[in-house]
């Protein structure tokens, strides 16, 4: 028992550490140094694509911790002492009470996090992925003309806006049916 | 037979004693009620004999077994025991049906159906069965409490503990809850309950203790604490709480 608390706590300080330094460094840097540092090492980084989705991944972890984090801190004690008092298990707590409360409470948290990575995955262009910005910017080239530019900010806000607003919404939505806060 | 009894009970928060050594049983059928000033050790009281959080000293006993000295399962221990909170505690996002229906299902194992009748069972036992399927947010304080104190109700426990469960609702809605428990009462469901409305108490309670700053200072039965305390401690709590309401 006090092992696993024990380990729990040296856990999440370490999860603490990594989350405060994957969130001060830009994820620009993270894909450079994956794609033009570790790619010496780590053969797979040496593809641009795989070395962005990484950079990505590793950052919004971090950013999600603190999300859940926080939205799992707004549980309130009240009910958790309840859920002892029937005896239910710390596990059980966690599943059945923590984890679908924090979900709700973390949703609009989450939708502008799922927006900022479709937004940051532009940044892959610099590594030569061929993704949406890069494409907008050979188009450019091409015909000489800003309007590829105008047509993918349009799209990039026709893909992120609908996401971040509905899970918005719905959080707010489940939120005034559960009274949560 | 006793139902929980405790020898010598205290308990620390830090260098804050809290409880200073309070000896207590109660046996089964009984309805013991405690009152006392804010901030005096009710609830903390409460928890330690809910088995809630450990006392930093003493012993505790549940029909005679000494709890924390022979290493009993702790949540088999709770599972026998409904707690009443005064703060609405129901799980947001369960029905009330729901809301009943975790503790057995989770913690006794009944199968699903099995834990649906028992739980609309418990719901009829506090009149909020045409309530099952809203969510606590849809509900008065006074029904949220109701369906509490069904959740407590359902695994069929050897005691009832309450605490304060009238303090935090409107004067309109205190009764509804007062109603129900003087159900409970009637049936014979062993009670501990700290409340501050005297007339309840005065009826159904075999005996009343008085808690201040951490001890048992007064206890007896009703007629006697209420009409005849023998320290001026209660004489005065007692004026103040009659004449402030
Ligand atoms: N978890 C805790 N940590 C620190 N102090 C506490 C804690 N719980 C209660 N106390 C303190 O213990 C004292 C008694 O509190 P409580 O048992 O809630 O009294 P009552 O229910 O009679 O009002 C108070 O001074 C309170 O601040
Ligand atoms: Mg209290």
């Amino acid at each position: 028992m006090a092992i696993t608390k024990q380990l729990s706590r040296k856990a999440s300080t370490i999860l603490e550490v990594y989350d405060n330094i994957m969130r001060g460094i830009p994820v620009l840097v993270i894909m450079l140094f994956l794609h033009f540092g570790l790619a010496a090492f780590i053969p797979i980084f040496r593809d641009p694509f795989i070395s962005t989705i990484i950079a990505l991944g590793l950052r919004s972890c971090a950013f999600q911790s603190q999300i859940f984090r926080g939205a799992m801190n707004s549980v309130s004690r009240d009910q958790m002492l309840a859920a002892v008092s029937l005896g239910m298990t710390k596990m059980q707590i966690f599943r059945h009470i923590i984890i679908p409360q924090a979900f709700i409470v973390a949703l609009p948290g989450l939708g502008s996090e799922i927006a900022l990575l479709i937004k940051d995955s532009s940044y892959s262009f610099v590594l030569g992925v061929l993704d949406l910005a890069k494409y907008a910017d050979i188009l450019r080239a091409a015909q000489k003309s800003f309007y590829p530019y105008l047509l993918a900010a349009a799209i990039y806000v026709a893909i992120t806006l609908p996401i971040a607003s509905y899970l918005d919404r719905l959080g707010s939505a489940l939120k005034t049916k559960y009274g949560l806060r | 037979m006793s139902v929980l009894e405790c020898v010598d009970l205290k308990k620390s928060y830090g260098r804050l004693q809290v409880l200073k050594g309070i000896n207590f049983e109660i046996k089964r059928g009984e309805k013991k009620v405690i009152i006392g000033p804010s901030g005096s050790g009710k609830s903390t009281f409460l928890r330690i004999m809910g088995f809630l959080e450990p006392p930093t000293e003493g012993r505790i006993f549940f029909k005679g077994e000494d709890v924390y000295a022979s290493r009993l399962n702790l949540n088999l221990i709770r599972s026998k025991i409904g707690f009443v909170f005064q703060e609405p505690s129901l799980f947001r996002h369960l029905t009330c049906l729901e809301n009943v229906k975790i503790g057995l299902k989770c913690v006794l194992k009944m199968r699903d159906k099995e834990a649906t009748e028992k739980a609309i069972e418990a719901l009829k036992a506090v009149k909020m069965e045409e309530w099952a399927d809203y969510y606590p947010a849809q509900l008065s304080g006074g029904q949220q409490q109701r369906v509490g104190i069904a959740r407590a109700l359902a695994r069929d426990p050897e005691i009832l503990l309450f605490d304060e469960p009238t303090a935090s609702l409107d004067v309109e809605l205190t009764w509804e809850v007062i109603d129900v428990m003087r159900d409970l009462a009637r049936r014979g469901v062993t009670m501990l309950i700290v409340t501050h409305e005297i007339a309840f108490a005065k009826e159904v309670a075999d005996e009343i203790l008085f808690m201040n700053s951490g001890r048992i200072i007064e206890s007896g039965p009703p007629e006697q604490i209420l009409t005849n305390p023998r320290t001026p401690r209660v004489k005065e709590f007692l004026k103040r709480l009659v004449g402030g309401t």
